[in-house]
Formats: structure tokens, sequence, C-alpha cells
């Protein structure tokens, strides 16, 4: 049962209809009704939230010795390094904005396709290290 | 505009090198050399002053690079400011086959060429792509619009591909191709081949290559020449034997066919010490071991250090055509040439083109020429042995040995000369200590030619006076 302090949030019928059926068709997660189940969702995307901050800081941090190794291996040495000065000079603390950022350097050397395939692939060997360690 | 192929000999086979803006197709299996063809193409670009970007999608630089020749790597390291590489083969494992798609490609490279002002680009081994795309047509696709991306670049590019079933891997590269070269490899000769140029022309058939330690050399199985004036009497040197021939020109080729032991060499040695006689350089050029009797024959010759050369040529194993192209830098400024024991070189499957390279070439160049052959057989045949030399050579004596007197003697015929009144009959000679002698006229004997004579001449004339 709810307390005083809990607050309504408005889902459409149809979503409403379907968490029904997905309680229905997955007993075994106990969820006893559609509010336990909308609290879970919300109760695991911000931990997914979080994880991700953590894990795009991670990432970060790691970002400019990443791509100085990748791009030393890809083109050459000096132009890692020209690189790898660049990113270590951004000002940015929203690990979103600064990966955004070091994307818009990379893509001056290799375009910005392969520029987006490399930051993400930094993100991604973060992740995988996450859940090796889990 | 062209751009040199950097490889040398090659510019001259495809009206001096690649159009600029093109792009080229290097094709061939595997270790025939078409890394280091692309790589040794932007090196010497490189050398010219010119940006160059070199893209590897299969092997990695760093490998590509230990395996470099070790003069092509001391070029390498000189230029290495104006040389770019992307690495796709050492990306591949980090990033996945993503980065094989064709405008992560495509923009990846043309960032690089604008970055670096690059004029000349090696895309070198296209077979990953096929990792991405599933479907040959894609693939086919891909490559189309790379190479009209990077035309539209201004860059003049070589790419590579592999060979399947005589075709490149993708059997389109051909077609997307401003000019097609293919490259091939047995285990012991290493062959190219132009199939395509685009735009202009190109000497055809199967060319000589060679991997150096300081880079690639192409030896066209042709040798290119102009054509000098040639001029009457270049005698062979041994007096008899020039009366019987009749007249002689510069730039003759003069085939010497005959057993071992019949003193071919020595008619070699004659004809470079009457060059020399009067002051004109020869290179003597022997197929066999280092000859000790040449040596000691020249030695006798005063100037034969000066004039003449002796250079020994190991056939069996040097390539065919390198040797074409060796006796040219050989006789660059030679006015004779011997060439001692043809006949090593004949069962090479392309020693008629060589003969005919060779001969046209000394023709042109004026360069008096005497070739020795040796045959099998001791008696005289019906045999000259070399037919290809034969065919074009303008003088040919046939050496061999006859049975006269139950002696074991030496006889020569003049076969073919320039002269239409050049001696018809057999002619003994010897080897004396001073080289060869003409004795004269077979004249009492018919039937050496067949290996049985006999004195039925004397009867004929004995009859003759009789009836006189």
């Amino acid at each position: 049962m709810g307390n005083s302090e809990d607050k309504m949030v408005r889902v459409p019928k149809d979503m409403y209809d379907a968490i029904g059926d997905i309680i229905k068709k997955y007993p075994q997660y106990g969820w006893k009704g559609p509010s336990e189940f909308v609290r879970d969702a919300i109760r695991r995307y911000v931990e997914e939230l979080k994880r991700r901050e953590i894990l795009l800081e991670k990432a970060v941090k790691i970002m400019p010795n990443r791509v100085k190794a990748i791009l030393s291996k890809f083109m050459g040495p000096a132009e890692a390094e020209e690189a790898y000065e660049k990113i270590i000079g951004i000002q940015e603390k929203e690990p979103e904005e600064y990966i955004r950022k070091v994307v818009n350097i990379l893509s001056d050397y290799v375009g910005e396709k392969l520029a987006e395939l490399i930051a993400r692939r930094i993100v991604e060997e973060r992740e995988n290290e996450g859940e090796h360690r889990y | 505009m062209r751009v040199s192929t950097g490889i040398k000999n090659l510019d001259g086979l495809i009206e001096g090198g690649f159009i600029e803006k093109s792009f080229n197709l290097v094709y061939g299996g595997g270790g025939t050399g078409k890394t280091l063809f692309t790589i040794n193409y932007l090196i010497n670009g490189a050398e010219e002053g010119k940006n160059v970007l070199y893209i590897s999608l299969e092997e990695t630089w760093e490998d590509i690079t230990r395996k470099l020749p070790q003069g092509l790597a001391e070029r390498l390291e000189k230029v290495k400011d104006k040389f770019n590489y992307l690495d796709f083969g050492s990306l591949r494992p980090i990033l996945g086959k993503e980065i094989l798609k064709g405008d992560v490609l495509t923009e990846a490279i043309t960032s690089s060429i604008v970055v670096h002002n690059i004029e000349l680009v090696g895309l070198d081994g296209i077979a990953p792509l096929s990792m991405y795309y599933d479907d040959e047509k894609r693939v086919r696709s891909a490559i189309f619009d790379l190479s009209q991306n990077l035309k539209s670049y201004g860059v003049t590019t070589v790419f590579t591909s592999e060979e399947v079933n005589g075709m490149s891997r993708y059997g389109s590269e051909e077609y997307v191709a401003d000019s097609v070269i293919k490259l091939t490899f047995d285990g012991k000769r290493r062959r190219l081949q132009i199939f395509k140029t685009r735009g202009s022309s190109f000497i055809g058939g199967t060319h000589g290559l060679e991997i150096r330690k300081d880079g690639l050399e192409v030896y066209p199985r042709v040798l290119f020449s102009e054509k000098k004036n040639s001029g009457k009497n270049d005698i062979l040197g041994i007096q008899k034997l020039d009366n019987m021939l009749g007249e002689t020109y510069t730039g003759d080729v003069t085939l010497i066919t005959g057993p071992p032991g019949s003193g071919k060499h020595l008619f070699g040695l004659k004809f470079l010490k009457s060059g020399c006689a009067q002051g004109k350089k020869g290179v003597y050029v022997s197929f066999e071991s280092e000859d000790k009797k040449i040596v000691e024959g020249l030695k006798e010759i005063k100037d034969a250090s000066k004039l003449c050369k002796i250079v020994y040529i190991d056939a069996l194993n040097t390539d065919i055509f390198k040797i074409l192209w060796k006796l040219r830098a050989l006789t660059q400024s030679a006015n004779r040439l011997v060439i001692h024991k043809m006949n090593i070189l004949a069962d090479n499957e392309e020693y008629r083109e060589f003969v005919h390279s060779l001969i046209k070439y000394v023709h042109n160049m004026g360069i008096s020429t005497m070739i020795t052959y040796t045959t099998s057989d001791i008696m005289a045949t019906n045999v000259l042995g070399d037919e290809h030399v034969v065919n074009l050579a303008d003088n040919i004596i046939k050496l061999f040995f006859a049975e006269i007197n139950g002696e074991l003697k030496k006889v020569l015929a003049i076969i073919k000369s320039h002269s239409p009144t050049h001696e018809t009959g057999l002619i003994e000679y010897r080897l004396g200590k001073r080289g060869i002698v003409i004795v004269g006229k077979v004249e009492e004997m018919e039937g050496i030619m067949s290996g049985t004579p006999t004195k039925q001449l004397e009867i004929k004339r004995r009859v003759e006076k009789f009836f006189k």
C-alpha cells in the first residue's frame, strides 16, 4: 500500500494493459500488480542510468590514452600525439558532451563515422570490463 | 600528365607511367609482390616530393614494415614525413568489421587526403571488404564508389586485389580500373603482365620482375633502342675467313655453331682481339663457369683491360629477361659482343623472345655480335643447333669434325653470309698456339657433310682431265 507522500503517474491505457499482460506472462518475477511493476521498472532504469554515468566517467578518464593508442597504430605516433594533446585540452565535465567533443576532434583525422566508432568502442570496452568484474 | 610507377623500366612500357588521377589495379596471387609494388610506388612518389598515403585493409603496418627489404625500408625512413598510412589491418580487431563499410572507409581516406594534401594513394588488399559485404554485387558497388571518390579528390591510386581463377577477386576490379597489371610468381620466376591502360598504349606480353633490396625492377621482354647507322666491313678478325665470308657489317650477328672442342671460344676471342686492335670496346659473356682460357687469352691483347670486359652470368639461376637487360647494360658503350654457349639458355620457354629482342637490339645499336652454340653432334649433320638464332643471324658458320686420312680434322662451313659470293667449300682449320689457323679448302674429299668422306673427287678430276 502507498503512503501520503506517494505521487501519481499517468500511463496510457495501452501501456497499462501491456503491463498487465507481462505480469501474467512472467509470474516468476513476483509483481503483485501494475504499480509494483512500474516501481521496479523505474528502479532498474535509474540504476542503469547511474551505471552508464559511471561507465562514461570511467571511459572519459581513459579516453585520451586509449585514443592515442588506437590512432598510433592506425595512422602513426605523430598524429596520435597531436590528437591526444587536443583531447586532454577539452574542458568539459559532462561525460556525454565530453565524448561528443572527442568525436569532433577525431573526425578531423579519420572522418566522423570512424571517429564515432572509435569513441563507441572505448565506452563498450569499459562496459565489457564491468560485466566481467560483475 | 603521367605519374611514375616508381618501378624501374615499367614506365617505359605504359607511355611514361600512370595517368594522373587514375585508379589502377595490381592483382596477383599471394606472394607475388602486390604490397611491395604499392609501397615502392608510394616511396618513389614521396621521393619526388609528393605526399602519399598507404591504406592497408589486411596486413598491419607493423607486419608490413617488418618484412620490407632492407633497402626499401631505408628509402621509406628517409621520406617518412611525406609517407602517411591508414592501418585498417590493426584497427579491425579493435573495431570489428564495421570499419570496412564503404562510407566509413571513404570518409577516413578522404579526411586523410585533405589533411595531408595527398597526391598518391596505395590501397592494399581489398579482399577483407567481403567480410562486411556478404553480396559480391555490393562489394563491386563499394569499390566503384570508392574509385569515384578518390578520383574526385584528384589522387592517383594503385589498389591491389588477389587473383582468383585467373581474374581479380571480385571480377569487377578490371572494369573499374584505368589500368590493370597482373603479377605472378611460380616459385622461381616473377612475371608482370599489363592487360589494360585506358587512354594509352602499352607493351604487352610477359615481362620479368625482380624484387631487389631497394625496390622492384621490371625487365621488359623487349629492349628499347634507337637505330644507329651501320658500317661495312666489321671483320671477324680471322683474315682468311673474313675473305671467305665476303661483306660484313657493323651490328652483324654471327652464329658459330659446333661440337665441344671445335674451338668456338677461340673464334669469340679472336673477334674481340680484332676489335681491340681497332680500339673497339668488347664484352665477352660466358654462360659457362668462369672461363680461364678467355681470361688468359685476353691478357695477351694490348689494352684489353681497358677495352674488354669478361662477364660470367649464372644462366640457370638468373631470370632470362634479367640477362637480356644485363646484356643491354654491359653493351652500352661496347662495339662488340661475344655470347659464349648460348645453348645453356635454350631450354627456357622464353628463349625465343629473348633471342628476338637481343638480336633486334644489337642490330639497331650497331653492336657486332658473335654467338657460340654448342651442338652435341661431333661429325657434320644437317642440324645447326639453334633455330631461333639461325633465323635471325646474318652469318652462320658451322664447325664440325671430319675423319680425313684416318685423322679427326676440324672443318668449317659458311652456311650463310651477307655476301652472295661467300665461300661455299668446306674449310679445314686447326687450333694452334696463336689461335685459329685456316688450313684451306678440303678439295680432295667428297661426302664430308654426310660423315663418310671419300676421295672420289680426285678420281673425277682425273676422268675430266683424260677427256680434256
